[in-house]
């Protein structure tokens, strides 16, 4: 089931790498980009930054957090969070949290810009956990999680 | 991809299959992920392999089981459509990607 475990993705943007590391890690440039907005300052390791979503639809203005972890100049940058969307009020700080990492590559005209995520199969894991577990709890939890599959992609 | 209402009524049946302590008992014993006999399941229990086998059919009618004969006996496990849901879920998330690294890709290059 490994497979279920990481998602790659990749684009080639046409520019230097220092122009898109900028682009990545100047938080007013990453707002743009991501659909978000935020009160804090700026990145940097370690640092707990929240956002509220911009991105239009449903999950307008939903709160969200990163927890950075490495900022290596023009190479890699990387955080961990909850992913997807949640539900209003629905708590999923005991949840797993997946790493989300970005790399940076010289390529032939310009820079190839990988993003990985990994971390899922423990999630799923302990989701299902959470759900299956044969009490009133879990049961409020397992309609929770199933909510929340049917309500992300809307 | 299948209509919103469409999902919202496969939901709807699987809450309902699930919402019975025995049948939540099986589908955590299927969970392990080892195929299991009728006679497997009601063993260790105070159900009878009647009432395991009419569990076993609302749990398939709701996609949540699935069974498979091997030799003389049938043997139980949980649909892969539980999968499918996980698999679902990272499709989003993928695509999410897609659309956050184009967005990138045009405030880099279109500045």
């Amino acid at each position: 089931m490994s497979e279920l475990n990481q998602i790659q993705r990749s684009t080639l943007i046409r520019a230097p790498r220092s122009r898109v590391w900028r682009a990545l890690t100047d938080i007013a440039d990453f707002c743009r980009w991501f659909s978000a907005e935020t009160d804090d300052p700026a990145f940097s390791p370690g640092a707990h930054v929240r956002f509220r979503s911009t991105y239009p639809g449903p999950n307008y203005k939903m709160a969200f957090s990163v927890i950075i972890e490495e900022m290596i100049a023009e190479q890699k940058f990387s955080w961990r969070w909850h992913p997807g969307a949640k539900l209003p009020g629905e708590d999923v700080s005991g949840e797993p949290m997946t790493a989300v990492t970005f790399t940076l590559e010289d390529v032939e005209g310009g820079t190839q810009v990988t993003v990985t995520e990994i971390g899922f199969d423990l999630l799923f894991a302990a989701r299902r956990e959470r759900a299956f577990k044969d009490n009133d709890s879990g049961w409020k939890a397992q309609m929770a999680a199933f909510e929340r599959y049917f309500s992300e992609g809307a | 991809m299948k209509a919103p209402d469409t999902r919202i009524a496969a939901s709807s049946a699987l809450f309902a299959a699930l919402g019975d302590p025995i049948r939540l008992r099986i589908v955590v014993r299927l969970s392990r992920g080892e195929p299991l006999s009728i006679t497997e399941l009601a063993s260790g229990t105070e159900v009878t392999r009647q009432a395991v086998t009419k569990h076993l059919h609302v749990l398939a009618a709701a996609g949540v089981a699935t069974s498979a004969r091997r030799g003389r006996e049938e043997r139980w496990s949980l649909d892969q459509r539980q999968l499918a849901q996980a698999r679902q879920f990272l499709d989003r998330i993928a695509q999410q990607w897609d659309d956050r690294l184009a967005g990138l890709k045009a405030l880099v290059e279109e500045s």
